[in-house]
């Protein structure tokens, strides 16, 4: 009877196990909470009259002595004035070039990043989105979950047969089409709006 | 006991489940932007084969054409593997619609986890997308999500001819 009760004991020790494994892992993995530190970014946007093409760059640091594989997803503004961003691409810039694949799960564009030992990795993720009105918007609140601020940040507007209204984040004249703000252990309060008409 | 035998075979089906979705999900859908991007690369060789008339029999046809013209002959391939291309042509207004449908999805229920972009392309240029579940095709009031105007065609066409 004792070496039944082993048995079925052990019978439900697998499934035991595999799914504490997958709870442990799924908030990792699916990036609902940070492993990596989220320490710079650096945002070009081109505006072009009709739309808006984004080049971010981030930087992310593994300060753990171990590998670890942390989930992003990219945070897109859609509304009904701002069609869903296309051609939403990933790739890792340093230490080694690599595209990543991106991919749409549960109405997110989502991918995963393999970090060594206190690796610090640079990511670039491009999209275009079409706008209908002269505006839009790149949101920056998703910093918080991060839970750190950010260390450094640098958000450009590249003008493109257009010419920059308003920002509701100052903005300074880089060169010639160009406009720009700094910002040193940034936690954003609010996402970066802005409007522009066509010339 | 019993109870205890339920709850282990309810949690077997649900670890079954979960990694039969990371498989699906990870494994069987394609990178999203891949199939615009070969869109994008063979638009111009489909709205020439249109105002050639002749709709979807003819980009049957010229199918060697297709493949041969481009530089990534992959990105049609690669295209044709995962949607189903529809060549709607009026060659009196020559005006024209492409549909990409997508053919390729999880099986049920996973196919509710993940979705694949339906496109919709007329002659202006104007690329509408939806995201869908099961082979549906793009609706006509779908957002515009791309506009191509006559330089990016004209920019398309001549890296082509690189």
């Amino acid at each position: 009877m004792n070496a039944l009760n082993g048995q079925k004991h052990q019978m439900l020790l697998g499934p035991y196990v595999c799914l504490l494994c997958f709870v442990f892992a799924f908030p990792f993995l699916s990036g609902l909470y940070p492993i990596v530190r989220f320490n710079e970014e650096r945002i070009d946007i081109h505006v072009h009259p009709g739309h808006v093409r984004v080049e971010g760059q981030y930087v992310y640091k593994n300060p753990l002595p171990f590998p670890v594989v942390q989930g992003f997803s990219i945070p897109l503004p859609v509304d009904q004035h701002h069609p869903r961003p296309v051609m939403v691409s990933a790739k890792v810039l340093s230490p080694k070039e690599k595209l990543l694949p991106v991919r749409y799960i549960l109405e997110k564009y989502r991918f995963e990043m393999a970090f060594r030992a206190n690796e610090e990795v640079c990511v670039t993720v491009h999209y275009r989105q079409q706008t209908r009105a002269h505006d839009a918007c790149y949101i920056l609140t998703t910093t918080k979950p991060w839970r750190r601020p950010l260390i450094h940040g640098t958000y450009r507007l590249i003008q493109r047969g257009v010419q920059v209204r308003s920002s509701n984040y100052a903005l300074q004249t880089y060169e010639a089409g160009a406009l720009i703000f700094h910002k040193t252990n940034f936690m954003p309060e609010k996402d970066w709006h802005f409007t522009w008409e066509a010339v | 006991m019993g109870g205890g035998v339920t709850v282990a075979r309810i949690l077997f089906l649900i670890s079954i489940f979960l990694l039969s979705f990371s498989e699906s999900a990870l494994a069987n859908i394609p990178p999203s932007p891949q199939s615009l991007l070969a869109l994008i690369s063979i638009l111009p060789i489909m709205i020439l084969l249109t105002l050639l008339g002749g709709g979807y029999s003819i980009l049957k046809r010229h199918n060697h054409v297709l493949i041969q013209s481009g530089k990534k002959p992959w990105e049609l391939r690669r295209l044709q593997w995962t949607y189903e291309i529809e060549l709607d042509s009026a060659r009196q207004d020559r005006g024209f619609k492409i549909h990409l449908t997508p053919t390729r999805f999880p099986l049920f229920p996973y196919n509710y986890f993940t979705s694949r972009p339906s496109y919709l392309v007329d002659h202006a240029g104007n690329i509408r997308m939806v995201y869908v579940h099961r082979k549906t095709q793009c609706p006509m009031d779908a957002p515009v999500v791309m506009r191509l105007g006559n330089d990016e065609i004209q920019q398309i066409l001549s890296k082509m001819h690189q």
